[in-house]
């Protein structure tokens, strides 16, 4: 963590301000000066050691592609991903790779490239949105655990505990069968059971940041509770959270395939490559070509995060700092 | 030590209570018309209206989840509609089946897992330890059945290795039915290695760059002896932790990898009543698998605790 200096008149030995009034604002505004100059300086530390990490650039490149292909699909893809067009041709379905259908065409006729670059949008989705469903969940309930303590912090924890009792596909697929299948509830199944994790995380940071000096300080200023966790607490506790949550992206797509393998993803025809890999899984002898193509992309995107995560722990962890 | 367990104990029992609230919830909660689902094709209101009443169906939602409640303790989950029969009676058939597997892939994991990473902790930096490293970022990134489908692919459709499905015929000896294990106990646990060896790695390296390993070193003692008497012990404490907690990573990869592989198992069970939307039967195994889980981690803290004096005297941090 970052040892924040104070302002200068603050140290003993100079005159001492008064704590009252338009002096309080005047101080706390200095202490944001700090604050905000003490974050960009530890960013830029971050971004610096990320950049020099190659395995974590490659990861942060892919992320980028496949944003822009997920934002861009229209333009990009050659045909329409539902449209059945060699379902008519002679020999026109299940094509390998040719210069009329870079990636061949599916069981169906349909071009497979053009479905790829569709489903790309379903992955960025699930991911961004059960993620941020976690985190807002997450945070806020180990904010309140870490911070207030007593029985908020007990009841949330057991609460957690028995979100913990829950191996991951199962509670998925606990939840999937009472709301029924469809993508936006692939968002809340992932997005309620990540919340666990990331609040046992945040907890424990909260727990070992909020002893320090600067917290005491701001509390004896009569800085309110939210502003103490979420200006002077939250920028020292979020690192972990922060390498988490990106590795979760790449767990919340892979949860999206599995999830569609059991039929409760994403419905056909709309493409995903959850239900894409499903779907051409049973030509895997006569056709295997057909699962390699989503089950890559899943894979990619996915090694993606875990790269750059790790990337981001290496670069956040002031122990390794000068060990690239 | 006592404390110890006791406290772990009391901790569990709450868990469990709430997993069965949870679960009550859920139950009561299951949508769609279950009666008409239950019922022959054509049956007339009446023959409904008794499926409903003989399954509680027609009392309010309160009133069911208090039914639930009350029988879940017993382990009353109901019958599977599929099957006509009661879900505790087809969790008996198949569950040794998944713990056959199960223990299968947890050899596996043991001992692939924490031989890469300690491999890959010793010669760190090294090709093999770069390879340890990519392989393992992969095999975590890869969807599971994928992993078992390829398996099929390679080592049975076109090198012929191994039988692509099934589980060994009845009256197949041991050493007979060992073929049969290979593929799908590789692929379940193929995600946990990976976990296990990045672990194992990561808590190796944690270990070897302290004091007592430069004494070790300082004193002249052999680099061997150095890893395998000083370090290993330590290194491995939280794998060993995390095996407990991988439980139900596994438990989560056989239902998609026993499909796959047409393994007998709960997992296998499980699928085809997500497939056939067989709510009562999903609720009753995620249930049981669930309980068997919080058990499992039970013991696993519980014997844990015999090895590490710091846990059983309760100085330890929370394991997260």
């Amino acid at each position: 963590m970052t040892d924040r200096k104070r302002p200068e008149d603050y140290l003993p030995g100079k005159e001492q301000p008064e704590f009252l009034g338009p002096e309080v604002e005047e101080f706390e505004a200095e202490l944001e000066k700090e604050r905000v100059h003490g974050r960009t300086a530890l960013w830029r530390d971050v971004w610096y050691r990320l950049r020099h990490n190659k395995m974590a650039m490659a990861g942060l490149a892919i992320i980028v592609f496949l944003v822009l292909v997920a934002l861009f699909a229209p333009f990009l893809a050659p045909y329409d991903p539902i449209e059945q067009v060699e379902i008519r041709t002679p020999g026109g379905v299940k094509q390998p790779p040719s210069g009329k259908h870079w990636l061949g065409t599916d069981d169906l006729g349909r071009d497979i490239l053009s479905r790829l670059i569709y489903g790309s949008r379903i992955s960025v989705e699930v991911g961004i949105v059960a993620v941020a469903i976690s985190l807002v969940l997450g945070l806020f309930f180990g904010a309140l655990a870490g911070y207030f303590g007593g029985w908020a912090d007990s009841v949330i924890m057991r609460s957690a505990d028995v979100f913990f009792a829950f191996p991951t596909v199962l509670g998925a697929i606990a939840i999937m069968t009472v709301l029924g299948p469809g993508l936006i509830n692939v968002f809340i199944a992932i997005g309620v059971l990540g919340w666990a994790t990331i609040a046992r995380i945040f907890r424990g940071s909260i727990l070992s940041v909020k002893e320090n000096e600067y917290v005491e300080a701001a509390r004896a200023l009569g800085a309110t509770h939210s502003r103490i966790i979420w200006r002077h607490i939250m920028p020292n506790a979020i690192q972990p959270i922060i390498v988490y949550a990106t590795m979760s992206v790449g767990g919340a797509i892979l949860a999206e395939a599995w999830l569609a393998f059991l039929g409760l993803g994403q419905q056909p025809p709309t493409p995903s490559w959850g239900n894409m890999l499903a779907e051409y899984l049973p030509f895997y002898n006569t056709h295997p070509w057909m699962m390699f193509i989503p089950g890559t992309a899943i894979v990619l995107s996915v090694l993606a995060f875990i790269l750059l995560g790790d990337g981001l722990r290496d670069a956040l962890d002031p122990r390794l700092r000068g060990s690239i | 030590m006592l404390l110890f367990i006791l406290r772990r104990f009391y901790q569990t029992v709450i868990v469990v209570i709430g997993v069965i609230l949870v679960i009550s919830l859920l139950m009561a909660s299951l949508p769609g018309d279950v009666a008409r689902m239950r019922a022959p094709k054509g049956a007339s209101e009446e023959t409904l209206e008794n499926i409903r009443q003989k399954f509680n169906l027609d009392k309010p939602w309160l009133t069911r989840l208090w039914i639930y409640l009350k029988g879940l303790p017993r382990l009353e989950l109901g019958d599977s509609f599929t099957y006509k029969r009661p879900v505790m009676e087809i969790i008996g058939e198949s569950l040794p089946w998944s713990v056959k597997l199960a223990i299968a892939a947890e050899i596996i994991i043991v001992v692939f897992g924490i031989l890469a990473g300690v491999i890959s902790a010793v010669f760190r930096y090294s090709f093999l330890d770069v390879l340890v490293t990519i392989s393992t970022s992969v095999l975590v990134a890869m969807p599971i059945y994928w992993i078992g489908r390829l398996m099929q692919l390679f080592f049975s459709q076109w090198l012929h290795w191994f039988p692509p499905s099934g589980a060994p015929p009845p009256g197949t000896g041991l050493l007979g039915s060992i073929p049969y294990y290979v593929m799908p106990a590789t692929a379940l646990a193929a995600i946990s290695t990976a976990y296990v060896a990045r672990l194992a790695r990561s808590s190796m390296l944690e270990v070897l760059r302290q004091d007592y390993i430069v004494t070790a070193r300082a004193k002249g003692l052999s680099e061997r002896k150095v890893i395998y008497k000083h370090a290993l012990k330590n290194g491995l404490i939280p794998v060993v932790t995390y095996l407990g907690i991988d439980f139900g990573v596994l438990i989560g990869a056989a239902v998609l990898t026993e499909m796959i592989f047409n393994w007998p198992g709960v997992g296998h069970k499980l699928y085809f009543a997500v497939i056939q939307r067989d709510h009562t039967m999903v609720i009753g195994l995620v249930f049981i698998l669930v309980l068997i889980f919080v058990a499992i981690n039970l013991l696993v803290d519980i014997s844990y605790a015999f090895l590490d004096p710091r846990i059983r005297l309760g100085e330890a941090p929370e394991v997260t």
